[in-house]
C-alpha cells in the first residue's frame, strides 16, 4: 500500500517536472511554427483534411531549402475539438515551444478562445477556416482569419440562382446550433435576397447533426417556393437535398460556404445536380497552382479532394514563410517577441498574395478579401455554371 | 396530407429509436447492467453493411447478416471482456469502463474510416409510391416494415420461448432463478448479444435511411436510447416499442410544428417529468423501482 | 517561475478537481447525480452575464451565480429525493441536456454564437482558494456528526432515519452543495477560457466530471483531486503520440475500472498505510 503510494506520488513529480521544462526538440537555426488542428473529436474529418494540406505545404518549402535557408519545422497540437484543448495546446505553443506564429485554431468556437491568448501573448494566430462573422474585428492585432465568411462569397452565386431560376419566393432553412451557418441562414441570405427582391415564404431550424430532414422538408412543400436556401453543415445539407428529392420536392437549392467542400457532393450524390454556392476554392479550378495543389493532395489522401480549408491552410503556410523572410526575421531567441511583432505588422498589411485559392489581400479587420467563384454542382463535381 | 406525410416520417424515426431502445431496456433495465458503448455497437454495425456492400460487393441481405454477427459477438465481448469484471465495483464502474470502451471504438473507427461522414451504399430499389394526395416511398415502408417485423419477433421470443422466459425470470430475482435451474451467465449472455444485434440492425436501418454514417453517431442516438426506456419503463419491451415510436412522432411534429431546437429539449424534458411523477414509466417496469 | 503552460494546466486541474467535487459531495448521500454540468453551466453563464454585462466585481460574482447554481440544486434536489440509483443517474442527464438546450436557444446568453469577451479574472490564486475552501468544508462535514450521518444514510438509509437522521433534509443539502460546488467551477471556467457556448454544458461535461471522480475514488475525500489530476494531465503528456492519444485514454480507463474499480484512493487507503496493516479496502457496497 505505502509502495503504491510513493509510486504515485513520484509519478505525479515526474510528470509535472517534465512539463515545467520544456524539451529540446528542434535545432537552433530551425524556424518552428505551430499549428493546432482538431485530430480527435468531432471534428476530426474536417482536422484530417486540413493536415494534408498543412503537410503539403511543409514538405515543399523544406523540399525547396526551408525558409531562408532553414528548415521549416511544424509542431501541430490536436484540440480534440475542443476549446480548453486548444487553450493548453496555444500556450505551450507560445510560451514552451517558442514558435514564431501559430496556424489555426480550426473552429470558430476555438479561435474564439486562441484569440485573446494571441493579443496576450503578442503572437500572430491565423485560422484557416473560423469564419464565424466579426470575429477576427474582434480581436485585433494579432488575430486574423484566412477564410471568407459568406458575406463575401454569396452575393455573386445569389446573383446568379435568382436571375438563372426567376426566383421570386423562397425557404429557408438554417442550422441554428452552428453560429456560422446560423449567421448565413438567419442575416445573410435574407439580406441578399432581399436586395433582389425575393420574398422569403417560410423558414425552418434544426441543429447541427439532424438526421431526418422529412419534417422540414413536407413543411417546405407546403409552402411551394420558387427556390430553398440552405445554411447547414454540408451533412446536413446532402441529407436535406435527399430527403427533398425524395418527397418530390424538386426546386433549386442555393446553399452557403459550408457546402463547398466535395465531401458534400459525396454524400448527396446526383441529387444535387444544379446546386449553386459560392465559393473561395474552386477544386476543379485549371489555374496551375490550384491543380498542382489538388493532385498532390489527391495522391497524399487516398483520392479524395482538399476541402477549401485544406486549401487555406497551405496559404496559411506560405503567407508566413514569405513575411519571415520579407520582414527581417531574425530567427534568434533573444529576438522571439519582436519577431513575432514584425509577422504581425506584415500581415497586417499583405496585398496581393497567389494562393492555392486565387490572389487576395489581407483586410483591416484581419481577414481577407477574397470573393466568391460561383459554382454549380454536377455529376460529383463543382463546376463553373 | 402533409401531417400524414409526417406521421410516416415519424414512425421511420421511432422505428430505429425503438431498435435502439429495446437493446437498452434489456440490458439497463432487465439486467440491469450499465452499457454506455452500446450507441457504438449500433455504429458498427452500420460499418460492417457498408464494408459487405461497398467492398466486398455483397446485397443487403448479407449485410445485415454480416452485421448481426459481427454485432452480436462484439457484445459479448464487451460483457465478457469488461462489464463482467467490473460489475463488483458497484454501478459505477461498468459506467466509466463502457464510456472508456465507447472512446476506443470511435477511435478505431475513426481511424480506419475517418471521422467524416461517408456516404452509406443505397442498395434498395426506390420508388415514390403516391396514393391519392399521400406520397412516401419503398425506403420507409421497408424500414418501417422490417422494425416492425424485429420487434415481433422479439416480443415471441420473450413471451414464447424458454429463453425468453428465463430472461424475464433473471431479471425478476437472479437467486431464485439460479435455483430454479436457470444458467444464470449463459443467460446474461444471450441477453446481451439480442440486445447487440437489435443495436447492429438499427445502425444498417440508420444508414439505408439517412444516407450517411460516421463514427461519432452512437453518442446521440444511444443518449436518445436512454431517454425512451425511462419513458416507457425500464425492463418493458412493450413500452420501449410505444415511447421510441412516440418520441419519434413527437420530434418529428416538434419540428414540424414548433422548432426543431426545442425537440431535444421536449424529449428529456418528457423523460425528465415521467421521473418525476411515474418513475416506474408510462407502460410500468419489470420489476420496483429500485 | 513556471511557464504559462504549466500554469493553465494547474488551473485546468483546479477546476476539474473542484467539478469532480461536485459530484463526490452528493455521492455521500448516495446520489449519483449526472447532471453537474448543467449547474456548471448555469454558474459560468450567470457569473459571465454579471461581470460582462453589469460590471460586478469577480468574487462577488462568483459568489452569487454558485449560490444561484446551489438554489437551482435544491430544486431538483426535491424530486431527486423519490429517484434512486440508475433512474437518478439517467434522469440528471436528461437534465442536463435540458438547461445545455436552454442555452442553446437563449438570444441573452448569445444562444449559438456564444458569450464572448470574458474577462480573465481567474487565477492560480482564487482557484486555490475556491478549491481549499472546498476541501476544507467537505473535511470538517466529514469529521462532524454531519458525516457520521451521511455514513449512516450511505449503510442504510431508512435505519439511519429510524435513529433520528434527517435523510430528507441531508440529502437535499448535500445535492444542492454539490450543485453549488459545480456551478462555483463553471463560474471559474468561463472566466479563464474567456469564451462559452452551451456545448460546453451538456452530457459530455457531465459525464467527464463523473469520470474524474470515480476514477479517483468516491470513497476518500482525496479521490476526486487525484482523479481529476491525473486524467487531466494524462493527454497532455502524451502529446508525442497525439494520434493514438483518445485510445490509451479510453484504455486507461477501462484497464483502471477492471483492476481497481473502487478508484485509485479509498477510504482507509491512509489509514492502512499509517498503520501498517497493508490491507486492502475493496471499497463500500455501492
Amino acid at each position: 500500500m505505502a509502495r503504491r503510494l510513493f509510486r504515485f506520488v513520484s509519478v505525479m513529480a515526474f510528470v509535472i517536472g517534465l512539463l515545467t521544462f520544456s524539451l529540446p526538440g528542434a535545432q537552433a537555426a530551425d524556424i518552428t511554427l505551430g499549428a493546432l488542428i482538431p485530430l480527435t473529436g468531432f471534428a476530426t474529418g474536417f482536422g484530417e483534411n486540413q493536415k494534408v494540406g498543412l503537410d503539403i505545404a511543409v514538405d515543399e518549402i523544406n523540399k525547396a531549402g526551408g525558409i531562408k535557408g532553414n528548415t521549416l519545422k511544424m509542431i501541430t497540437y490536436d484540440t480534440e475539438s475542443k476549446g480548453e484543448k486548444a487553450i493548453l495546446g496555444f500556450r505551450k505553443q507560445a510560451t514552451q515551444d517558442n514558435v514564431l506564429a501559430i496556424l489555426g485554431p480550426f473552429l470558430s468556437t476555438e479561435a474564439e478562445v486562441c484569440f485573446p491568448l494571441a493579443n496576450k501573448y503578442q503572437i500572430v494566430s491565423i485560422s484557416a477556416s473560423a469564419a464565424k462573422p466579426g470575429l477576427a474585428e474582434a480581436h485585433r492585432p494579432y488575430g486574423f482569419i484566412n477564410a471568407t465568411s459568406d458575406m463575401n462569397t454569396l452575393p455573386p452565386a445569389v446573383d446568379y440562382w435568382v436571375k438563372t431560376h426567376n426566383i421570386k419566393t423562397v425557404c429557408i432553412v438554417t442550422d441554428i446550433k452552428d453560429a456560422l451557418n446560423k449567421s448565413t441562414g438567419q442575416i445573410v441570405f435574407p439580406k441578399l435576397l432581399e436586395t433582389k427582391g425575393v420574398k422569403i415564404l417560410g423558414t425552418s431550424e434544426f441543429v447541427t447533426g439532424e438526421m431526418d430532414f422529412s419534417a422540414h422538408v413536407s413543411k417546405f412543400k407546403g409552402m411551394s417556393p420558387d427556390g430553398i436556401v440552405i445554411s447547414c453543415t454540408l451533412a446536413d445539407a446532402a441529407g436535406f437535398i435527399k430527403e427533398a428529392k425524395k418527397q418530390g420536392l424538386g426546386k433549386p437549392f442555393i446553399g452557403g460556404v459550408a457546402i463547398q467542400a466535395p465531401k458534400f457532393l459525396e454524400l448527396a450524390g446526383a441529387d444535387a445536380n444544379g446546386t449553386i454556392t459560392g465559393s473561395s476554392f474552386w477544386v476543379e479550378n485549371p489555374a496551375a497552382k490550384s491543380k498542382a495543389f489538388v493532385q498532390e493532395f489527391m495522391k497524399r489522401y487516398g483520392g479524395r479532394e482538399p476541402n477549401p480549408f485544406a486549401a487555406n491552410m497551405h496559404e496559411n503556410v506560405y503567407l508566413i514563410k514569405q513575411l519571415i523572410e520579407a520582414t527581417g526575421v531574425t530567427n534568434k531567441p533573444s529576438d522571439l517577441d519582436t519577431d513575432r511583432q514584425k509577422i504581425q505588422k506584415g500581415l497586417e498589411t499583405l496585398k496581393n498574395f497567389e494562393g492555392v485559392t486565387g490572389t487576395f489581400s489581407v483586410t483591416k479587420e484581419g481577414t481577407v478579401d477574397k470573393s466568391g467563384y460561383v459554382l454549380m454542382a454536377k455529376d460529383g463535381k463543382w463546376v463553373k455554371p | 396530407m402533409i401531417f400524414f406525410q409526417q406521421v410516416i416520417n415519424g414512425l421511420m424515426l421511432g422505428c430505429t429509436y425503438v431498435l435502439v431502445a429495446l437493446g437498452y431496456t434489456l440490458i439497463f433495465g432487465l439486467l440491469r447492467m450499465i452499457h454506455m458503448a452500446h450507441g457504438e455497437v449500433l455504429m458498427i454495425g452500420g460499418y460492417v453493411a457498408l464494408v459487405i456492400i461497398a467492398y466486398l460487393h455483397g446485397n443487403l441481405f448479407l449485410a445485415m447478416l454480416g452485421a448481426i454477427a459481427v454485432t452480436a459477438l462484439l457484445g459479448i465481448t464487451i460483457y465478457a471482456a469488461s462489464i463482467r469484471y467490473v460489475e463488483k465495483g458497484g454501478h459505477l464502474s461498468p459506467l466509466v469502463s463502457t464510456i472508456g470502451i465507447a472512446i476506443v471504438l470511435q477511435e478505431i473507427f475513426t481511424k480506419l474510416f475517418t471521422g467524416e461522414k461517408i456516404a452509406f451504399p443505397q442498395t434498395l430499389v426506390f420508388k415514390n409510391i403516391q396514393v391519392g394526395g399521400l406520397s412516401f416511398n419503398t425506403v420507409q415502408i421497408f424500414i418501417i416494415v422490417l422494425s416492425f417485423a424485429v420487434m415481433f419477433v422479439l416480443y415471441r421470443i420473450l413471451k414464447g420461448t424458454m429463453i425468453g422466459k428465463s430472461i424475464r425470470a433473471v431479471s425478476e430475482n437472479t437467486e431464485t432463478a439460479r435455483l430454479l435451474g436457470i444458467r444464470v451467465s449463459w443467460i446474461v449472455v444471450i441477453t446481451f448479444a439480442l440486445a447487440s444485434v437489435l443495436a447492429g440492425i438499427a445502425g444498417v436501418l440508420v444508414g439505408i435511411a439517412y444516407h450517411s454514417i460516421y463514427p461519432l453517431m452512437g453518442i446521440e442516438i444511444g443518449l436518445k436510447g436512454l431517454a425512451i426506456i425511462i419513458i416507457g419503463g425500464m425492463g418493458n419491451v412493450v413500452g420501449a416499442m410505444f415511447s421510441g415510436l412516440l418520441v419519434g412522432l413527437m420530434e418529428v411534429f416538434s419540428v414540424a410544428y414548433i422548432s426543431s431546437s426545442y425537440k431535444d429539449a421536449f424529449t428529456f424534458g418528457l423523460m425528465v417529468l415521467i421521473l418525476i411523477w411515474k418513475p416506474e414509466g408510462l407502460f410500468g417496469s419489470v420489476t420496483e423501482k429500485r | 517561475m513556471i511557464s504559462p503552460y504549466t500554469e493553465s494546466i494547474l488551473i485546468f486541474i483546479g477546476i476539474n478537481t473542484i467539478l469532480a467535487y461536485s459530484f463526490y459531495i452528493p455521492m455521500t448521500t448516495n446520489q449519483i447525480s449526472g447532471g453537474q454540468g448543467a449547474f456548471m453551466g448555469i454558474g459560468a453563464y450567470f457569473s459571465a452575464a454579471m461581470t460582462v454585462n453589469y460590471h460586478i466585481p469577480f468574487p462577488v460574482a462568483l459568489v452569487v451565480s454558485g449560490l444561484m447554481a446551489g438554489g437551482v440544486g435544491v430544486l431538483v434536489g426535491f424530486p431527486a429525493l423519490r429517484i434512486r440509483g440508475l433512474y437518478l443517474v439517467i434522469m440528471t442527464l436528461g437534465f442536463a441536456e435540458v438547461v445545455r438546450v436552454f442555452f442553446l436557444t437563449s438570444e441573452y446568453f448569445g444562444a449559438a454564437y456564444g458569450f464572448s469577451k470574458i474577462q480573465e479574472l481567474t487565477t492560480m490564486t482564487n482557484v486555490a482558494v475556491v478549491l481549499g475552501l472546498i476541501i476544507f468544508v467537505v473535511y470538517r462535514l466529514e469529521r462532524s456528526y454531519l458525516g457520521r450521518a451521511l455514513e449512516a444514510i450511505k449503510e442504510n438509509d431508512l435505519a439511519a432515519e429510524t435513529l433520528g437522521v434527517n435523510i430528507t433534509k441531508l440529502k437535499v443539502l448535500m445535492f444542492g452543495f454539490g450543485a453549488m460546488v459545480a456551478g462555483l467551477g463553471g463560474a471559474l471556467y468561463a472566466h479563464y477560457a474567456l469564451f462559452i457556448d452551451s456545448n460546453n454544458f451538456g452530457f459530455h461535461r457531465s459525464i467527464e466530471m463523473v469520470i474524474f471522480a470515480i476514477f479517483g475514488g468516491v470513497t476518500s475525500i482525496w479521490g476526486p483531486p487525484v482523479g481529476a489530476a491525473i486524467l487531466t494531465l494524462f493527454p497532455e503528456v502524451l502529446r508525442f503520440i497525439q494520434e493514438w492519444r483518445m485510445v490509451f485514454y479510453g484504455l486507461l480507463m477501462i484497464l483502471m475500472m477492471t483492476f481497481r474499480p473502487q478508484g485509485l484512493v479509498t477510504k482507509h487507503m491512509f489509514k492502512d498505510v499509517l498503520s501498517r496493516r497493508g490491507r486492502q479496502e475493496v471499497g463500500d457496497p455501492a
